[in-house]
């Protein structure tokens, strides 16, 4: 049964004459009659005014949704490079364009040992070669196009495919926004000079956070991602150094799960391959695995959960 | 790690409806309750703003939404009761301000308007409020027992003896005001 159903879908409708008569066992109806018509027409202003409260409140909580905004996101991406829910789908779709093709790029995150289920495993250690521009490389990280924030009908009704959805959340959690982005069609050329078309993915990020009455529990930045890509077998994607996974299993499916994040020792300078190393006791994880076509990357941050929470809650995915 | 069942959650378009299906109502208790339309206006958009943030915390499985929003909207009526330190009575006075000048035969009615607003501003206050509940929010016995945490046939009997008690002075008031 759908919450509009037990929301009276019926409609509410006041009692008129003749239902108050028949309540109150009534013979004379006259004062009914003059009682009922002492009620009062609202305004047009009050309709408007009671009208505009969810358009209001929508789109504040959108434009909360919304945050962290292009200024917001550099402050944030020494922690969350390439890995939080919260950089778009666009950065997404960038990223797995610009790993695989850009040379300077591969080369900033270390050559790819591995990539899996939309994850880019790279060597521990950063290569830093003198070619590598480090303004260059900050320009690459910050290329990012904030999407913004639908509800997940608006995201479905972009999608071609049903938008599953996690059944168990951490307590207090709720869905907080989704973002549908795609990244331009890529052309590269392959060490044999011949022409390469990348159509890049659809992606669909949805944006869990915790509700308005369980806010303090939680650490002001915890947060809950949960990416689907329409493909499987992708190339590119968010990166982590190789020997940080761990082979898990979704519902009897092949799964990789990363604990920790990218951080920046020099929080006063930008993200940049000399600034950025990988902290693996930061409470940031990452789940990811294939399923119905589909691909699916899990991340949280700050939730203090485990292995197996994480886990757990991919197996409720719907 | 605790885990719950996922929310679900209503739509600003689903709460829009609600809106719509109850302003009336809920304006119309309102003003019977606080006798000033401006006040009724403000502490009609109050309560659907309530009911917009904690719309969270509303549990279908306790109460119907009708109950939950006309609680919301007593609460707010008695706070600020509380913080005008009285109580105000129902009041037409200035029900029609805004308005066209009303027509002929609804001039001659507020003669009885007038009358029954005296009337109902001479009852117990808990009495006015079951007559802002049944009359002006047209509310059910059953929903007005729900909010009101009362027996349903009690709600009934009450409003029974009220009707009883105003018919009875309008009557006599209408009689002076045809003889005089």
């Amino acid at each position: 049964m759908s919450h509009h159903t037990k929301l009276e879908s019926g409609g509410f409708r006041q009692q008129a004459v003749e239902e108050i008569v028949a309540e109150l066992h009534l013979e004379n109806d006259e004062l009914v009659r003059v009682l009922v018509g002492l009620r009062p027409s609202p305004s047009q202003a009050l309709r408007q005014r009671v009208r505009a409260i969810t358009d209001m409140e929508q789109a504040k909580e959108m434009e909360k949704a919304g945050e962290p905004r292009r200024e917001r996101i550099l402050p944030l991406l020494p922690r969350l490079v390439l890995r939080a829910s919260v950089v778009t789908a666009i950065l997404l779709v960038a990223v797995f364009l610009l790993i695989a093709a850009v040379p300077s790029v591969r080369a900033t995150f270390g050559r790819i040992m591995q990539q899996r289920f939309g994850l880019v495993l790279v060597e521990p250690v950063l290569e830093t070669t003198s070619a590598i521009e480090p303004e260059a490389n900050s320009e690459v990280l910050t290329e990012v196009k904030v999407i913004p924030p639908i509800s997940l009908e608006e995201a479905q009704a972009q999608v071609p495919f049903t938008i599953p959805m996690p059944a168990i959340l951490p307590e207090g959690f709720e869905l907080w926004a989704a973002r549908v982005g795609t990244g331009p069609h890529g052309e590269s050329m392959d060490e044999d000079g011949n022409r390469i078309v990348t159509v890049p993915p659809i992606a669909v990020i949805l944006h869990f956070k915790p509700d308005e009455d369980n806010q303090g529990r939680y650490h002001p930045e915890a947060t809950l991602g949960l990416d689907i890509m329409d493909r499987i077998g992708l190339s590119g994607g968010y990166t982590a150094p190789a020997g940080s996974e761990q082979e898990v299993d979704v519902n009897g499916n092949s799964a990789v799960f990363v604990k920790g994040a990218w951080i920046r020792p020099d929080e006063n300078k930008p993200p940049s391959p000399d600034n950025l190393i990988w902290d693996d006791a930061y409470d940031a994880a990452m789940l990811s695995w294939e399923a119905n076509g589909l691909t699916y990357i899990l991340s949280g941050s700050h939730l203090g959960l485990s292995q197996e929470d994480y886990i757990r809650i991919a197996e409720s995915v719907r | 790690m605790i885990f719950r069942r996922r929310l679900n959650t209503v739509t600003a378009d689903e709460f829009a409806r609600l809106y719509e299906q109850h302003l009336d109502a809920v304006f119309s208790y309102c003003l019977f309750q606080v006798a000033d339309r401006q006040l009724a206006e403000d502490l009609t958009a109050d309560t659907f703003e309530q009911v917009w943030r904690d719309r969270r915390r509303y549990n279908p499985e306790q109460a119907g939404f009708t109950t939950w929003l006309f609680a919301i909207a007593r609460h707010r009526i008695i706070d600020n009761q509380r913080q005008q330190g009285r109580r105000t009575h129902l009041s037409l006075d200035g029900q029609h301000k805004d308005e066209t000048p009303l027509p002929e035969e609804q001039v001659a009615r507020e003669g009885q308007f007038t009358c029954l607003r005296d009337l109902i501003r001479a009852l117990p206050d808990e009495h006015q409020e079951l007559v802002a509940l049944k009359f002006g929010a047209g509310l059910s016995n059953r929903r007005m027992a729900e909010i009101l945490n009362k027996n349903e046939s009690a709600i009934g009997s009450a409003i029974y003896r009220i009707m009883q008690k105003l018919r009875q002075q309008w009557e006599v008031e209408n009689v002076s005001s045809h003889e005089a």
